[in-house]
């Protein structure tokens, strides 16, 4: 007698995944009738993968089916419930762009569901093959999203390098599957054990290399400013958050596999000249993108190079030292990104105008806004004196959790470099904040008012503070709960 | 007789790959690869993959060379551009380096201990054993290419449109 094909156990697992994917199934297909509503339509499944991916927060044990295809646990519940954040945050401030755009279909918000089943999926697996295909199904909605404009060159000259590039790394990542396969007789990474040690830890580094493209990070950025440039700002926003989130929460998964010696990621962390990699990778990716971001007048480059230099940080957390990987702060430090990167974005996208077709997003426009605009100068204010890690923001708080993090795991050092790169980084959040407030000019600016653009980023600002008041004020209604979820995620890796 | 079947197929896939690369008009690189796909299918009939060898020469031999050379009669190439497509010092240094390493690699893997055998009897791959492998353990990967199919066309879709 065979097993049941489906079990309450595998439809609880997978359900977020299955929710989404119907989803975007749903919404690209009611475009053919009624492409005006796409945006309410996913919302409405976003919601409903909300809803199920509840539960999944206090579940006991972790549930795993199919030989690691899917692993539901508190981790991934957690992980799971910021894309999708995230990606409600696309659905929000999309809208108004869209219809001054003229372009509001409902394709393109199928294609953020796709792109979120794809993230939900990445973060609750430790199947390589379905680690794969998740990557993919991911990346190839981003690579079309990016390229969404298609009256604006640069939108296309993103796509077009987002696909090259991100098909090179995905086959990089494949050939290092691959090599694993070979060495170790398994494509679950849970089980992975022994094997030729140069074939594995060939096989893990190719692996690795794979995400350390899609997080951004030195030497594997280049791509990064010209994406996140071309591409449509909401989608901008979109990629910046969620790509972060779910590369960082995948790695943290197969990174607390490696406890195991024998696991091939092992040789990563704590092989002997291999341990030396990740933080130099950490060191080169935090101070190249504060550095370049120096020289930006383009607001979303200078953004764009910021999530480089945030990636450096958060890789800081990876780092094992004397412990073991952060997952505690990474998570913090993520939710915290998500809300500074988002807002920032959603204020960019209010400001934005069109110069014959292009996206006009230079910072010098900005002459005046805060005095013109007091919601949105003190909201743009919020978002980069928190990207700057300036408390009472919840950026400063995730600093604050990374770094001393890092401290009490013996990486003085490297907490030195990353405090000092964060004192850089301050010189070029601040010059919006000065041309807001201290510069004014006569040119009238058009500001888009649209209401879900203010909600979005009315939300941004409160949530910021309300979770960056976190050390004085525990007791505000919400911030243990956020507390108990980030510690009882990391308590549900292995 | 396997072993003889084994060095010929072999020794076409080889020399058709380096073909593939060394070519500088496009449409004789497509040519050796189309061999080259096809040798790889007889390597996987003699490893009695026959399911493998079936979709190696349908989808890869087949449907992708036939995209592979729409996409070369669509770029319409001079005489002068595809000159530059041609084996130049650097290229053919990285390529060897990467080939280098990779037969090391290979090399590594058939003596070193560990691992597994990639011709071992319990490997059966009969159309009938790689469905039930798919439908039972592989399902949900599986219906996860599905999405990702999906996803592509619709994507596709919309890059393609007219006008919105």
């Amino acid at each position: 007698m065979n097993p049941p094909l489906v079990t309450g156990d595998m439809l609880r697992a997978a359900i977020p995944f299955i929710l989404l994917a119907a989803g975007g199934t749903v919404v690209s297909l009611a475009g053919a009738w009624r492409s005006k509503r796409g945006a309410l339509f996913a919302a409405l499944f976003l919601v409903l993968a909300f809803w199920k991916l509840f539960p999944l927060l206090d579940l006991e044990k972790g549930i795993e089916l199919w030989d690691g295809a899917v692993v539901a646990d508190r981790m991934s519940a957690f992980l799971g419930g910021m894309l999708l954040l995230s990606g409600l945050f696309a659905l929000i401030v999309s809208p108004p762009v869209l219809r001054r755009e003229g372009r509001n279909r409902a394709e393109y918000y199928g294609l953020i569901l796709f792109s979120l089943s794809g993230m939900v999926l990445f973060v609750s697996t430790t199947n390589l093959l379905v680690l794969f295909l998740a990557l993919e199904l991911m990346s190839i909605p981003l690579y079309v999203l990016s390229g969404y404009n298609r009256g604006d060159d640069r939108s296309g000259e993103a796509a077009l390098k987002y696909f090259l590039l991100g098909s090179f790394s995905s086959a990089i990542l494949l050939y290092g599957a691959a090599l694993l396969f070979g060495a170790t007789g398994t494509i679950n990474m849970a089980a992975m054990t022994g094997g030729d040690p140069l074939l594995a830890t060939a096989g893990a580094f190719l692996v690795l290399t794979g995400f350390l493209f899609k997080m951004a990070a030195v030497p594997f950025h280049m791509w990064a400013p010209d994406v996140y440039d071309g591409a449509p700002t909401p989608i901008t926003s979109f990629m910046a958050t969620s790509v972060k989130i779910a590369t960082f929460g995948a790695l943290l998964r197969i990174f607390s596999l490696a406890g195991g010696a024998a696991n091939p990621f092992a040789h990563i962390l704590t092989g002997e000249n291999a341990a030396k990699i990740l933080p130099w990778l950490a060191v080169m990716t935090m101070t190249l993108g504060n550095v370049c971001a120096l020289t930006q007048t383009n607001i979303k480059r200078m953004l764009a190079y910021s999530s480089i230099a945030h990636a450096g940080y958060l890789l800081l957390g990876l780092i094992p030292g004397s412990g073991a990987v952060d997952a505690k702060g990474i998570l913090y430090y993520l939710f915290a990104y998500l809300l500074m990167t988002t807002g920032a974005f959603t204020v960019v996208i209010a400001l934005s105008t069109r110069d014959k077709g292009r996206e006009v997003t230079g910072v010098e426009r900005y002459a005046g806004i805060g005095f013109r605009r007091p919601f949105l100068g003190i909201a743009m204010a919020v978002f980069l004196f928190s990207l700057a890690g300036i408390p009472p923001t919840a950026g400063f708080f995730g600093k604050y959790l990374l770094f001393s993090g890092a401290v009490h795991r013996g990486l003085t050092p490297l907490v030195v470099v990353a405090v000092l790169n964060s004192a850089l980084s301050v010189y070029y959040y601040l010059r919006p904040v000065v041309v807001f407030y201290m510069r004014d000019t006569d040119t009238p600016v058009r500001v888009d008012d649209a209401l879900s653009l203010r909600v979005a980023s009315l939300a941004a600002v409160v949530l910021l503070i309300w979770f960056g008041c976190l050390p004085n004020i525990g007791s505000l209604p919400g911030v243990p709960a956020l507390l108990h979820w980030v510690g009882s995620a990391a308590a549900a890796l292995p | 007789m396997e072993s003889v079947l084994f060095w010929i197929l072999s020794v076409v896939a080889v020399a058709s790959a380096v073909l593939t690369v060394s070519r500088s008009n496009p449409l004789a690189s497509a040519l050796s690869l189309t061999v080259c796909l096809v040798a790889v299918a007889g390597l996987f009939a003699t490893l009695s993959a026959h399911f493998l060898f079936i979709i190696q020469l349908l989808v890869y031999a087949g449907a992708v060379m036939v995209l592979v050379i729409y996409v070369i009669m669509l770029l319409n190439l001079k005489e002068r551009e595809m000159k530059a497509l041609g084996l130049s010092g650097p290229r053919v240094f990285v390529s060897s380096l990467v080939a280098v390493f990779v037969v090391a690699l290979l090399a590594r893997a058939q003596s070193g201990s560990g691992g597994f055998d990639p011709v071992s009897p319990v490997l059966d791959g009969s159309a009938r054993r790689v469905a039930e492998i798919i439908f039972t353990s592989y399902v949900y990967p599986f219906e996860v290419v599905s999405i990702l199919l999906l996803a592509a066309v619709v994507g596709v879709v919309v890059l393609g449109m007219k006008k919105f």
